[in-house]
């Protein structure tokens, strides 16, 4: 089977033009994928824009989990380029950076929370109750400043297995350090996921660019070149050249 | 006639059992239409007319078949009678009177004829065609596009049968039974649209008011009861809708982040940053408020006054008595040197705090804040040291006493910012 050919298994489609058929019609259902670069590469607006149009097109029940920005301020930067969520039911934001701040604020609160815990927990009683199909969490970085790890290799993969106990197609949002080319902050993440879409900015004399490859995916026959990625008219497009 | 009455009858049995499929609710069934009830034959005379069966053998009174009812034989009937009895169905739907029967008939023109028979079938289906009946004998001025319009609106009326059919009305059934009894009246289709809108608004109503009991964050309790308020109203069910696709969501929302709030999983290590050693709270519910602090010499000679507030002149002389109560505290035997010792005054208390040189006579109101002896000895070894010199043998020269007003204001201060603490 090779690129562009579409197969049957069940698969998200990131409605990023052309990305789909690079992966052969989308992520695979369930998978946990690191959405990586470094800062002002659009990686929360690209994880914003998969469940957006998979709300809007699928119906798709998701959850855009925020533990950096606030909720409003995703809104309205969300809305500016052309993804508005006013009726899309199925599309929540939880705002878990105002949560944080409360419990960081209210000494009556434990401080010393396991958040890594909770949000599975939460996440669990969530999903059976109003189903969620794509989780977007924003992002590792957040999430590690607030967690304290003892032995981080064995937490975080017990953490991505709970997630994938979840049933739920992951993207997790994850900050490359400046310093080492790492997908993600402990280096262990890039094999405890499914999938990595790497998005990197190359200087030319005229500005930069902003490039997409696909590094990683299971059960997926695709290349690993870098394209061009453009956003236009509310939507993202991976040039094929 | 018969073939009317046993078409009728068919009909209805037909719809009771499919309706009983689905709910338990009665359908209304159309009023008896007076063409009906007068072309049924008599009891006595079909009974007349049945065979008579000898009996083969005796039959006990316990076993004794009740006779099928009359209708059903009269459907048996043989293709003539059925003629016979449509003709007399005509002749009664016409309404003629006897005299007027006599005369001789005109004769009907097809379009009639097919118009009368469609007027059988839609009365067999229980709808009321008195009215139609009325205007197809009268010749009434447009009538082909009246029996149109009547056969069109039927059309819609078995639309909204079959949709209601697909309701679960359960909690409705009044509602149901007094549209139902609309449905036989095919002209009054505007106001039957009308109600199934409204029954389809309160089924609407009941679905919403069960998603909102199922909201139970205490976030949102105050939108959710206000949502529900505007349920009262069917009229409001548009702004309803609205307000409730906002509130799902947000619910949604809500759910997950007052979740991890409730949930929180604390880890079994203490936190990383070094937690601040707490003041420790007063032993009383009522925080501390320092009014006047005094400082006196040990001899009981008056140096000072501080206050953070404007003392009115009917307060003036308390003010002084406390002084009073402070200053004879220090003669009294249970005065403890050094030791913070409180004297209780009509709800306020006068603190005493007697030093190497100094004694501070605090009055405050509320709970002593148990940090208070260890601010006045912190301060009041501060002055001492300070102006020790002067207070071994202080001659009452208050200005001698450098240090006192900085410390003496360190004090108030300090004790002000206790009183934020219960």
């Amino acid at each position: 089977m090779s690129e562009g050919e579409q197969i049957t298994d069940k698969r998200i489609p990131t409605y990023v033009i052309n990305l789909d058929d690079i992966l052969q019609g989308g992520v695979p259902s369930e998978y946990i994928v690191l959405l990586c670069g470094h800062a002002g590469t659009m990686k929360s607006s690209v994880g914003y824009s998969i469940i957006y149009n998979g709300a809007k097109n699928d119906g798709l029940k998701s959850i855009y989990l925020t533990l950096e920005q606030g909720k409003q301020s995703i809104l309205e930067h969300m809305e500016r380029l052309g993804m508005p969520s006013e009726g899309l039911d199925n599309l929540v934001i939880v705002d878990l950076s105002r949560v944080r701040k409360d419990i960081v604020q209210d000494k009556a609160k434990p401080q010393n929370v396991d958040w890594l815990k909770s949000i599975i927990g939460v996440l669990k009683n969530y999903k059976e109750r109003f189903g969620c199909e794509v989780l977007v969490l924003d992002s590792l970085a957040a999430l590690y400043a607030l967690a304290t790890f003892k032995n981080p290799r064995g937490e975080l993969f017990h953490f991505f297995e709970q997630i994938r106990q979840l049933g739920v197609t992951t993207f997790l949002i994850s900050e490359m350090p400046t310093d080492r080319e790492v997908f993600g902050l402990y280096g262990i993440e890039d094999f405890l996921s499914d999938g990595i879409i790497h998005l990197k900015v190359e200087s030319t004399d005229q500005g930069a660019n902003l490039y997409l490859g696909v590094v990683k995916m299971r059960k997926t026959h695709h290349s690993r070149k870098y394209h061009p990625l453009i956003f236009e008219s509310g939507s993202f497009e991976v040039v094929q050249q | 006639m018969a073939k009317k009455k046993g078409g009728s009858k068919k009909k209805k049995s037909k719809t009771s059992s499919k309706k009983k499929g689905k709910s338990s609710k009665p359908k209304a069934q159309p009023k008896p239409k007076k063409e009906v009830a007068v072309v049924q034959p008599p009891v006595e005379e079909v009974i007349e007319e049945a065979p008579v069966i000898e009996p083969e053998e005796i039959i006990e009174p316990e076993e004794i078949i009740e006779p099928e009812p009359v209708e059903e034989e009269v459907v048996q009937q043989d293709e003539k009678e059925k003629t016979e009895l449509s003709d007399a169905v005509s002749a009664v739907i016409s309404d003629k009177t006897e005299e007027e029967k006599e005369t001789p008939k005109k004769k009907k023109s097809p379009t009639y004829k097919k118009r009368e028979k469609l007027l059988l079938q839609w009365a067999a289906e229980g709808y009321d065609v008195e009215n139609m009946e009325k205007w197809l004998e009268e010749g009434k001025k447009g009538i082909k596009g009246i029996f149109d319009q009547f056969g069109a609106n039927i059309v819609k009326i078995e639309e909204m049968k079959k949709e209601l059919e697909g309701l679960d009305l359960d909690g409705l059934d009044t509602l149901v039974e007094e549209f139902e009894q609309l449905l036989s009246n095919p002209n009054d289709l505007e106001n039957i649209e009308f109600e199934f809108t409204k029954l389809k608004a309160a089924k609407r109503i009941e679905e919403i008011k069960k998603e909102l009991d199922k909201m139970v964050l205490d976030s949102l309790k105050d939108r959710i009861t206000e949502t529900r308020a505007l349920l009262d109203d069917p009229n409001n069910i548009e702004e309803v809708e609205a307000k409730l696709a906002d509130l799902k969501k947000d619910y949604k929302e809500a759910y997950f982040e007052d979740g991890i709030e409730a949930m929180v999983v604390t880890t079994d290590e203490k936190p990383k940053a070094k937690v601040k050693k707490p003041v420790p709270a007063g032993n009383g519910k009522i925080p501390m408020e320092v009014k006047d602090i005094f400082l006196l010499y040990r001899d009981g000679k008056f140096i000072s006054h501080h206050t953070a507030r404007v003392v009115p002149k009917e307060e003036q002389e308390q003010l002084f008595a406390d002084l009073k109560t402070g200053r004879n505290y220090l003669k009294s035997p249970n005065y403890k040197p050094q030791k913070l010792n409180v004297i209780s005054v009509n709800g306020r208390k006068i603190l005493v705090q007697g030093g190497k040189y100094t004694v501070i006579i605090m009055v405050v109101a509320g709970d002593v804040n148990p940090w208070t002896e260890k601010i006045i000895s912190k301060v009041q070894g501060l002055l001492e040291k300070e102006d020790g010199q002067a207070l071994v043998k202080w001659n009452g020269d208050v200005a001698s006493l450098k240090s006192a007003g900085k410390y003496m204001t360190a004090l108030l201060y300090a004790c002000m910012k206790l009183s934020k603490k219960k």
